[in-house]
């Protein structure tokens, strides 16, 4: 598992690199699965993060670090 | 002791006002000068100075009646404070009066506003020189805005009426969005404005803060002026993080707004900014899920598409195949068929005259020919029939011969062809017509050609 964003603009970044990997059709169908469930995890931790007081935002970003 | 001559202070006094009421008369005066000091009371004391590099040239004790300055207030209105304050510049209308008691005094009859106004504008354009010339007026604005701006470096006055707005404004949007906010303490206007929020902006750790946010409520124009001092546009233009006004006016920008990377009119219009770049990042956020889902759907209906094609191809090839060869045996066989029932019905027919020539011989020879020769014509007889089945083994083995000959395959590999037109060999060249599409089978291939010209023979 991959370490949390360090920020929005670093997620952000990801997802665009693992929709332009889908759409490219870079992506295996063994990696498809692990891929699609990073952007899950990514798109997540930033609506969390957007609703979060400043206390929570610590406890996501170790959640999703581990 | 001699007395000399004097005059009493009064008396010289008196004189002096005289004179300089001979010398000016009641004439008023447009006088430019800096305010040095200001000393509110029912009336309202001043004094002016004119300073010429940096030293003191001339100095007038100036005053304003209760009535002239209640007259001000409703003219100047809520610019009044800023123009009558202490290091102002002001254009003042006035006459010179000389009191035995109180001396040479300036007696303010009218202030120029528009004149302190483009005071006010002269300074920021010196100030915006000056940030020019050091390089620093475009380092703040130039940054970029991260795509998501949640923690807050706020500075303002908390407990105004901007700030609680403001904060209202964030606390309460419809999203749910949460924004982190440190407020940093100063006053916003005023003559120590400048020096507060510059100590302010100091105190901002800029690793801990995505933006600093400075705001204030609505104000007059010259209030504005705090906003233009140099020292703290020159601390906001190095903020290496993005520094975001709502300074509340509608007309005027001070300097501040200019070196600023966002600037806003209200403090309001500033969370609403704050507001809609959470939106905006969680659309893109939705939008990569929407995307991900067509990829995925795509790829999938792709996958299930090209699996399809494959079982149909896997499906029908072997079919075709199949039924193409079907019916190339199918043709074989009624070539083969049918030249071996002409072979057959030739052969049988040919057997035929054979045998009734056989049959009806012996009688004949039986009747015409005497017993004694029968035995002679028996062993010919046989002779014959035997040699005649021979001739016949051999013909039918000729004409089995010929078949195998006349077999399609075989007349191809022999340099013969097959000319078919929708799908039926021609025998003959009637009933075909230039134009017409025709298609010749060889033994390895296939053609099809265009009937370009047709020769009858015969």
């Amino acid at each position: 598992m991959a370490d949390a964003p360090t920020s929005y603009e670093k997620a952000y970044e990801e997802l665009e690199a693992i929709m332009n990997d889908l759409q490219e059709d870079r992506i295996s169908v063994d990696d498809l699965t692990a891929k699609v469930k990073r952007a899950a995890e990514l798109i997540t931790f930033c609506s969390d993060m957007l609703r979060s007081t400043e206390q929570e935002v610590a406890g996501i970003v170790k959640k999703l670090g581990h | 002791m001699e007395h000399r001559r004097h005059y009493t202070l009064h008396k010289l006094c008196s004189s002096i006002r005289k004179r300089l009421e001979e010398a000016t008369g009641d004439r008023a005066y447009w006088v430019r000068a800096e305010i040095a000091s200001v000393r509110p009371n029912r009336h309202m004391y001043l004094v002016l100075v004119e300073h010429r590099e940096g030293r003191k040239v001339a100095v007038l004790p100036a005053m304003i009646w209760s009535s002239v300055l209640e007259r001000l207030r409703s003219s100047l209105g809520s610019e009044f404070g800023n123009v009558l304050r202490q290091g102002s510049e002001v254009l003042l209308l006035g006459s010179v009066r000389f009191s035995e008691v109180h001396g040479l005094t300036l007696h303010v009859e009218d202030v120029d506003l528009s004149f302190s106004l483009g005071e006010l504008e002269r300074r920021k354009h010196a100030t915006i020189a000056t940030l020019r010339m050091e390089g620093v007026f475009d380092l703040n604005r130039s940054l970029p805005e991260p795509m998501v701006i949640q923690r807050i470096a706020l500075v303002s006055s908390a407990g105004s009426a901007a700030h609680a707005d403001f904060m209202q404004h964030l606390a309460e949007n419809e999203f749910g969005y949460r924004f982190h906010v440190h407020v940093f303490q100063s006053a916003v206007q005023g003559e120590d404005a400048p020096r507060q929020l510059v100590a302010a902006l100091a105190a901002i750790d800029p690793r801990r803060f995505d933006a600093v946010v400075l705001i204030r409520g609505g104000g007059s124009k010259l209030d504005l002026e705090a906003f233009n001092d140099l020292e703290l546009c020159r601390t906001v233009a190095r903020m290496p993080i993005p520094v975001m006004t709502g300074i509340g006016h509608d007309v005027d920008v001070s300097v501040l707004d200019m070196v600023a990377r966002s600037p806003h009119k209200t403090p309001t219009a500033v969370a609403d900014h704050l507001i809609d770049k959470c939106t905006f990042f969680e659309s893109g956020l939705n939008g990569f899920v929407v995307g991900m889902l067509r990829v995925l759907g795509d790829r999938t209906n792709a996958g299930r598409h090209q699996l399809a094609t494959h079982a149909e191809a896997l499906r029908t090839r072997p079919l075709m195949l199949a039924e193409r060869r079907s019916s190339d045996l199918q043709r074989c066989a009624t070539i083969v068929g049918r030249k071996a029932q002409d072979a057959c019905r030739e052969a049988s027919e040919q057997l035929n005259g054979h045998g009734t020539a056989l049959a009806y011989l012996p009688r004949q020879r039986v009747q015409i020919v005497e017993t004694a020769r029968i035995e002679a014509h028996r062993v010919r007889l046989n002779r014959f029939a035997q040699q005649g089945m021979r001739a016949l083994a051999s013909h039918m083995e000729g004409m089995q011969r010929t078949v195998e000959l006349l077999a399609p395959q075989r007349m191809l590999a022999r340099g013969f062809s097959i000319t078919r037109q929708h799908g039926k060999a021609i025998a003959s060249v009637h009933g075909l017509s230039p134009g017409q599409e025709v298609e010749t089978t060889f033994t390895n291939g296939t053609i099809t050609s265009l009937i370009q010209r047709i020769e009858h023979h015969g």
